[in-house]
């Protein structure tokens, strides 16, 4: 027996998962000691290796020649890598034979990809008994769209959560990979009771209407549009972001009841607006705000927001990208995380969110070459020899890393 | 065997119990573990869940049970009345916990929890197995544990909000509270994991941040260390065209062209026109370098079509192409109804009504709705009673002493 006591130990995942969706479920999965294979094709490497997802000069290239960028080496992190072409007839046998040893299949390619190779769940599932499959798309494998393709920014757009927020978005993304990976857990749990494997059908636009329910309700009940509300906050007196004194900083202030108005007031010295029902509080709004807009605004964000919580209010400084790296309460809590990769050796990362006092969350290794690990897995779970590795590399089935292509 | 599709039948956390006291930060997690099949109790002050009084508010109705927002946060769980910030409620969290499996709790100062150690991190009221999962804006430890936070500030603190919103604007916070919806989710996510690892290791405590949550799902160390990046302008762009939005005839349409087979598309879309064919122009890295030029060239080739056409056009010939709707337009796309997404939900009002369904779709189902959100101690008799063994008597004196 492993001494391994995670979650999902002993757990075999095979992840075609692509982009932020897919990358981001089966991360999920290794931080609870999941063995997760990613499988990448050196013909059509991840498309996040493009030198647009890369910043500055942060280009590498392998010793394949392929390239790759920060981004997809934070998104893999965890994974293994298998370099395999399923466009080839002996590629696609190894596949069925990989299947034959894992727990979990994961893709998120366009409808009928998996189909074109023969790999469907019923045809996966005849192979091993109980599989969980996890297909993530952005509207369904079924109805009139099944076929249609997407990304984040389609979907929040699709979805109206651009409508109600100024930004041509992005979230239905990372939501649909961490609900995936919650669907994972689940079916797994199933097939532990039962022996009954789950064919995952995850459609981006299904995740973020059950997420963003309380938007949709008012639309659907009431049959009325929902508001945008921008900064503005339903139930509180005040809500909003102030400009600092910094180049584009902002405070967050929001008040939630009399005693924090009274505070309020106290803090920007005018008494004089102090009301005693929460009904009057919207007639004084416009000129609370204008005295706390002139407050901020000769202050940085981050004494601003010192002051109205040394007050006692709910504050804080919209927080740019160097404050959340510098931020203490991340470092205290040791939550960027260095991790080692070929490429660009060791570097800081994101760590878990997950945090079980046990069993924590974690990865050993940002993400994999291309092919990194195809001999080793290959070797490991489905006890090829040298040989035969060679004859398949020779086929252009299989890559293994190190060589050039 | 029959036995065995019943279990089927409960779902997967069929058996399990689950104890909610987070209020309203932890409530999406929790109804994801009830849609699970976890039996679930909320535990509301005598006053009401904070969810009592947000909207929106179910058209004609007033009261503590109007608010649609609450029912669909606390469908599928039973709900019990307690003053858990006062000692005297401890005899009663006893027997809870002796009850349940997990505890989901959000302690702060403003609203602590009786029995809770914020030194030790500990729960005096709870047997050693416990699950206990801690959602909170920043972690049990560490200098901003006891800072005071609400979903617009804790958002604000997470980063993410920087860089979103109007180029020359404001940032803007994330609609409804779904910043503190997807560290419920990190929680529910991990309860899942803690039950899995139950039998080797058995309770543990679970310390969610919504700022780390956050902070996971983007790139601020990784860009930080790849270049030194201090903030991100709040565009709306990626930044290679056609990938962005656009104006058409009657409408906006928005790609996604990240592929060099879908810049193909995008010439076949618009008819091949001449001036783009520079077979160059595939690669995305170069067209991010003439953005300006290329958006010049391609908004008047975009701006006479119909939305409609654009769409199912680009889709059949394999372009990431989708549409700006509203909302209302959203929720009657026949695409939804096609794929039998929506619920008749029923709300503690004892009406029905139509509200989005599970986002985990699989077959067979994972998830069920069995009930609605519970009105205002609708459980007290049955839980402290029926199944923790109190008396009415005992009952009425909490009643009494204002802890249930």
């Amino acid at each position: 027996m492993s001494s391994d006591t995670r979650p999902l130990a002993g757990v075999r995942v095979l992840s075609f998962g692509a982009f932020v969706a897919g990358n981001a479920s089966a991360l999920t999965l290794a931080e609870f000691g999941a063995d997760v294979i990613k499988i990448e094709s050196h013909q059509r490497p991840e498309f996040l290796r493009n030198a647009a997802y890369s910043y500055g000069d942060s280009l590498r290239i392998e010793p394949s020649g392929i390239s790759n960028t920060p981004m997809n080496a934070t998104l893999s992190r965890g994974a293994r890598g298998v370099a395999l072409d399923m466009d080839n007839p002996a590629g696609r046998d190894l596949f069925t034979r990989l299947v034959g040893a894992v727990d979990v299949v994961s893709e998120n390619f366009g409808s009928g990809v998996m189909q074109s190779w023969g790999a469907s769940y019923d045809e996966l599932r005849a192979i091993r008994p109980g599989l969980v499959m996890l297909s993530q798309s952005g509207y369904g494998r079924t109805g009139r769209r099944a076929s249609y393709r997407a990304y984040a920014s389609n979907i929040s757009n699709f979805t109206g959560l651009a409508s109600q927020w100024a930004t041509h978005g992005m979230l239905s993304d990372y939501v649909t990979g961490v609900h995936s990976a919650v669907a994972v857990i689940a079916a797994l749990t199933r097939r532990r009771q039962t022996g009954q494997g789950t064919y995952l059908d995850i459609a981006q636009i299904e995740v973020m209407g059950a997420f963003l329910a309380p938007m949709y309700m008012e639309a659907l009940v009431n049959d009325r549009a929902p508001v945008a509300h921008g900064n503005a906050v339903p139930g509180a007196l005040l809500a909003g972001v102030y400009p600092c004194v910094d180049v584009d900083s902002w405070v967050a202030v929001e008040l939630e009841d009399l005693d924090d108005w009274r505070l309020l007031c106290d803090v920007v010295e005018r008494r004089d607006l102090v009301v005693r029902d929460a009904g009057d509080a919207p007639a004084h709004r416009e000129a609370l705000e204008a005295e706390l807009s002139a407050w901020a605004a000769v202050r940085s964000s981050l004494t601003a927001a010192h002051l109205l919580q040394r007050a006692g209010l709910a504050s804080a400084p919209v927080q740019t990208n160097e404050q959340v790296v510098h931020d203490p309460q991340l470092r205290h809590r040791h939550f960027p995380t260095e991790l080692p990769q070929p490429d660009f050796g060791v570097s800081e990362y994101a760590g878990s969110p997950n945090r079980l006092s046990k069993t924590p969350g974690r990865v050993e290794r940002g993400g994999p070459r291309v092919g990194e690990h195809t001999d080793i897995v290959l070797r490991e779970w489905l006890g090829l020899e040298l040989d035969e590795l060679g004859q398949l590399e020779q086929a252009g089935a299989i890559f293994c890393s190190g060589r050039p292509r | 065997m029959a036995e065995a599709r019943s279990t089927d039948l409960i779902g997967p956390l069929g058996g399990i119990r689950v104890l909610d006291l987070s209020g309203p930060i932890g409530a999406y997690g929790t109804r994801l573990l009830a849609d699970l099949g976890a039996d679930v109790i909320l535990v509301e002050s005598p006053e009401g869940d904070q969810l009592r009084r947000r909207p929106p508010f179910h058209h004609g109705f007033d009261g503590p049970d109007a608010s649609l927002a609450f029912a669909v946060y606390h469908a599928n769980k039973r709900g019990v009345t307690l003053r858990t910030t006062s000692p005297s409620a401890l005899e009663l969290l006893e027997a809870l916990g002796r009850h349940v499996d997990v505890v989901v709790i959000s302690p702060s100062r403003r609203c602590p929890l009786a029995g809770f150690d914020a030194d030790e991190q500990s729960l005096s009221w709870v047997p050693d197995d416990m699950i206990v999962c801690s959602v909170t804006p920043f972690g049990l430890t560490g200098p901003y544990r006891h800072i005071r936070a609400t979903h617009l500030t804790s958002y604000a603190m997470s980063g993410a909000m920087h860089h979103v919103g109007p180029a020359d604007g404001p940032p803007l916070v994330v609609p409804g509270q779904a910043h503190w919806d997807l560290a419920a989710m990190h929680g529910a996510l991990c309860v899942l994991a803690a039950l899995e690892a139950r039998s080797a290791v058995g309770g543990q405590l679970i310390d969610i941040s919504a700022q780390e949550v956050e902070a996971s799902h983007d790139f601020f160390f990784e860009r930080w260390a790849a270049a030194g990046e201090r903030r991100r302008p709040r565009t709306t762009s990626i930044g290679y065209p056609p990938t962005g939005a656009w104006e058409c005839q009657d409408g906006r349409i928005d790609i996604a062209a990240h592929q060099a087979r879908h810049w193909d598309a995008f010439l076949e879309l618009l008819g091949n026109p001449d001036i783009l064919q520079e077979p160059a122009l595939r690669e995305p890295a170069v067209r991010q370098q003439i953005f300006d030029g290329l958006r010049l060239i391609i908004e008047p080739l975009i701006a006479g079509r119909s939305r409609e056409d654009l769409f199912s056009t680009g889709q059949s010939l394999g372009l990431p192409i989708g549409v700006f709707n509203t909302p209302l337009e959203f929720l009657s796309d026949p695409q939804l109804a096609d794929r039998d997404f929506f619920v008749s939900l029923p709300t503690p009002t004892g009406e029905q009504v139509t509200a989005p369904g599970s986002a985990l779709s699989s077959e067979p189902s994972l998830t069920q709705l069995c009930r609605s959100a519970p009105t205002l101690g609708e459980h007290n008799q049955s839980v402290y009673c029926d199944e923790l063994g109190f008396t009415v008597d005992d009952l009425a004196t909490w009643r009494e002493q204002d802890v249930v």
